[in-house]
């Protein structure tokens, strides 16, 4: 774990674009605010694209706790064997010491006393075919002080794929597509996490665990129940289309940051949403947050009493003003 | 089906620089005509009014159809797509049915005349302010390389064509645009808005909230440094409380302002000598180039004076104001009102001038010597058009133009703008380049480039020589020259710089027209049909 502590701190923010420098304001800090309700965050850029996935790569860190060793048989496992990201039956046993038997060590070039990463997939999770770690990116991890070897820098990008941030947007291939032409921008000089992160976004919530960014379409969450047991480190929506539907009320624990397009009818259902609704006060200094000249941003609590009343929504008729 | 945006990451940035640093402001021009105009129009709709006539009702539909366009833009209010005529004829006949209301619509006829009759109070405003711009082009590592960095925003495709026909006619370098199609488009140094946001979201009739906030994007997250709204009396007023994308946001700020007016202009005595008919009796039929055109009867010489404007081709007549503080070219189909002072110079002065001034300004802009090349790609175009028609006629020409997808009321006059003397080229490049491949020219890639910079240097000297004319105006003002229109209704000045100036006065005109040479048209001729002013 050598230099992750190093690169959390300054990383050359003050050197990024003021814009950008408050995207890592609310990435960092949306977090400390506590409130009884679920807590989002609204932004206003003067153009939907990219400023969004510019939140999406400022929010992509790999998490302080490292993933727990398992006891006892986790049943359906997503791992990482040397560079392959597998979905594997978890069948076999540790010791308390960790150690693991032959069966598994045969899959593996580790070294003996360690073990893959491995994470419970959830109850109905989908059957899927093993793929890899986008070329190169263990390389740029490891060069960046993000782990000793080859194998420590991978399971870094396993830890960013267990939490990844979640993007909900209508256009997922296209909020993929920006993601990626930011991290090859010379607009800032992005840290190895987010050049990790940025490298192949997903654009399916199916990709769990393989991607560090995973960019989904409201509707994904309809026929995933599974979606609520996984935790995400952030959640992005893009337009007000995608935040009226439940899946915002998929992880109402995860701070929200909804983004406005304020060239389309967003800014009158939002204002009809929110100008008339008494929400609760929020007691945090980072909830005065009001943005920059060009990007206004405003901290809001929903009282969690709210999400009941989503499973009314009528999926028909969603997206009938884009499509 | 959902349209991909292509918008690039430069694009979104520079509208963020846009945003953060933008400047609007917001004037007010007067039109007493039009404030006049709604306020009886609003009359019927007080409830003591009682009910009005199907006639009437069709009269007020069609005005508000007209008003919605002349809401839109500078543009010609008797133009062919402004329902101009279908206005005058539901006036008629609701004028014809004699119910208690014809008084009113009587005089609203007589005003809705009167504004057919004169140029947009808007035009010339905008005429000075496009044109003095500090910036006119887009930066050149930018979107708009080389293009206008000005546009004025409409809200219908109706109305963008309306104003892209006008600011070709005053061969203005800006760009026009509808509401939707900013929407998507790079951003510019400049946008003009006619009207507070929310026209450009309201319905035909009605306003609402709902409006405001759909398009308060055009000012919370403009696409443009610059932001003017410009207003008349139809638009209502910007209410800057709603703006924001959502309550307690700070509203940008907005400088209000009233159009500027000139303290104490030296003022022309209007012109009273009764008018009187003397026709040319020159006779130009045996000429080759010829053309009709309208004919008005000029003072400044007892035999006899005379100039003949065409819709088409020459140059358009320069009028002065009464007040000597502006000259203004209207629309080519508009008759010249009895009375009116037109200013003309030496040609030959003019065009040297127009030459040299345009080529300093465009050496010290680029610091380049591509000047002349610009001109020899002007003349080729001019040359190549004029070779297609002697060849295949102009009913080929446009027929080429048609099928190029190019728009009917554009293709009529295009060959004859193009022959125009002042004309440099046109403004987008896929009208261009639709003009080079019906002609079969293999432009050189280059050219587009280039004759738009011609055409921004041109205009540039044309504003210098303008500023110069009225300077010299000016101060011959307070040297008897009002007193010399007021007295003979025409003065002769000479000035080393601009060279000989004649200002003159409208004492007759004729009706329907006569055929006479294009190389003369615009140009006072005497009795035989010799050139007055050289």
């Amino acid at each position: 774990m050598a230099g992750l502590s190093d690169r959390k701190e300054g990383q050359g923010i003050s050197s990024a674009p003021k814009w950008l420098q408050l995207f890592f304001l609310v990435a960092r800090r949306i977090t400390s605010v506590k409130a009884d309700g679920h807590v989002s965050c609204v932004v206003a850029p003067p153009v939907i694209e990219y400023f969004s996935s510019a939140l999406a790569l400022a929010s992509a860190s790999i998490p302080e706790a490292p993933l727990e060793r398992p006891v006892k048989p986790l049943g359906r496992v997503a791992s990482l064997i040397n560079h392959t990201l597998q979905d594997r039956e978890h069948s076999f046993n540790f010791d308390e010491a960790g150690s693991v038997t032959d069966e598994f060590l045969g899959l593996t070039k580790f070294k003996q006393g360690t073990f893959p990463p491995v994470v419970r997939l959830p109850e109905g999770f989908p059957h899927r075919s093993d793929s890899s770690i986008p070329d190169g990116i263990p390389e740029l991890l490891q060069l960046a002080g993000l782990g000793a070897n080859d194998r420590e820098a991978s399971w870094h990008y396993f830890q960013l794929c267990a939490e990844p941030v979640v993007v909900i947007c209508q256009s997922p291939a296209k909020v993929a597509r920006e993601i990626s032409e930011l991290t090859s921008s010379s607009l800032y000089e992005w840290n190895a996490e987010q050049l990790g992160a940025g490298a192949e976004a997903a654009i399916t919530p199916d990709a769990w665990f393989r991607r560090p960014i995973i960019c989904m379409s409201p509707r994904s969450s309809r026929s995933r129940p599974w979606l609520s047991e996984l935790t995400p480190s952030a959640v992005i929506v893009i337009g007000y289309s995608a935040w009226e539907t439940p899946a915002r009320w998929v992880w109402p624990d995860v701070p929200h940051s909804l983004f406005l397009n304020v060239r389309s009818e967003d800014v009158l259902r939002f204002r009809m949403w929110h100008d008339g609704q008494d929400l609760p006060a929020v007691d945090s200094e980072f909830a005065k947050l009001t943005g920059i000249r060009g990007i206004p941003a405003k901290i809001f609590v929903e009282p969690f009493a709210v999400a009941g009343n989503s499973a009314d929504f009528d999926w028909e008729g969603y997206g009938a003003d884009f499509e | 089906m959902q349209i991909l945006n292509e918008r690039s990451l430069n694009d979104a940035i520079d509208l963020l620089g846009r945003s953060e640093h933008s400047n609007i402001e917001s004037v007010r021009i007067d039109w007493p005509e039009l404030t006049e105009l709604i306020r009886l129009a609003n009359r019927f709709s007080n409830p003591e009014f009682g009910a009005i006539s199907v006639a009437e009702d069709r009269c007020l539909s069609a005005l508000g159809v007209w008003l919605s366009q002349l809401a839109d833009g500078p543009i010609d209010a008797i133009r062919q797509t402004a329902g101009h005529e279908a206005l005058l004829a539901c006036f008629g006949e609701a004028i014809s049915v004699g119910g208690a209301s014809a008084d009113i619509f009587q005089s609203q006829l007589q005003i809705i005349t009167s504004i057919g009759s004169k140029v947009h109070p808007a035009a010339g405003w905008l005429e000075d302010w496009i044109s003095a711009q500090p910036i006119l082009e887009g930066s050149p590592d930018g979107p708009r390389a080389g293009q206008p960095a000005t546009a004025l925003v409409s809200k219908k495709e109706s109305g963008r064509q309306a104003v892209e026909d006008w600011l070709s006619s005053e061969n203005l370098f800006a760009d026009a645009i509808t509401y939707a199609g900013l929407k998507k488009a790079p951003a510019y140094e400049n946008l003009v808005f006619f009207g507070p946001p929310s026209r450009y979201e309201n319905s035909k009739w009605s306003s609402s909230p709902d409006s405001d906030y759909r398009a308060q994007w055009l000012l919370t997250a403009p696409a443009a440094t610059g932001i003017l709204l410009l207003n008349w009396p139809f638009h209502s007023r910007l209410d800057v409380s709603l703006l924001g994308p959502w309550k307690g946001v700070s509203s940008p700020a907005v400088i209000f302002r009233q159009q500027e007016t000139h303290p104490e202009p030296p003022t022309l005595s209007v012109f009273n000598t009764p008018a009187f008919e003397k026709r040319a009796t020159f006779n130009f039929d045996h000429e080759p180039d010829v053309v009709s055109a309208a004919e008005y009867q000029i003072l400044g010489k007892e035999s006899g004076l005379w100039v003949f404007f065409d819709e088409n081709l020459g140059p358009r007549p320069r009028v002065l104001s009464r007040d000597l503080s502006r000259t203004s070219s209207p629309p080519r189909h508009k008759t010249l009102s009895y009375g009116s002072h037109l200013v003309f110079r030496s040609q030959d002065v003019e065009r040297a001038q127009l030459l040299k001034v345009s080529e300093d300004w465009w050496s010290e802009k680029y610091k380049d010597f591509s000047f002349s090349r610009a001109e020899e790609l002007r003349n080729e175009l001019k040359e190549r058009l004029q070779e297609f028609i002697d060849h295949r006629g102009v009913d080929q020409f446009r027929r080429g133009l048609l099928s190029s997808g190019l728009p009917r009321e554009y293709v009529k006059q295009i060959h004859a703008r193009v022959l125009d003397q002042g004309y440099v080229a046109p403004q987008s490049q896929d009208r261009y380049e639709a003009l080079c491949r019906v002609l079969s020219y293999r432009a050189p890639p280059e050219s587009f480039d280039l004759l738009a910079k011609l055409r921004t240097a041109r205009q540039q000297a044309g504003l210098k020589l303008m500023r110069q004319l009225l300077e010299k105006l000016h101060s011959s003002g307070a040297s008897g020259l009002s007193e010399a229109l007021s007295d003979d209704g025409y003065a002769a000045l000479h000035d080393d710089t601009l060279g000989e100036l004649f200002i003159t006065t409208v004492a007759h005109v004729s009706e329907g027209q006569r055929l006479f040479p294009i190389s003369k048209l615009g140009r006072p001729v005497d009795e035989v049909g010799a050139l007055w002013l050289k």
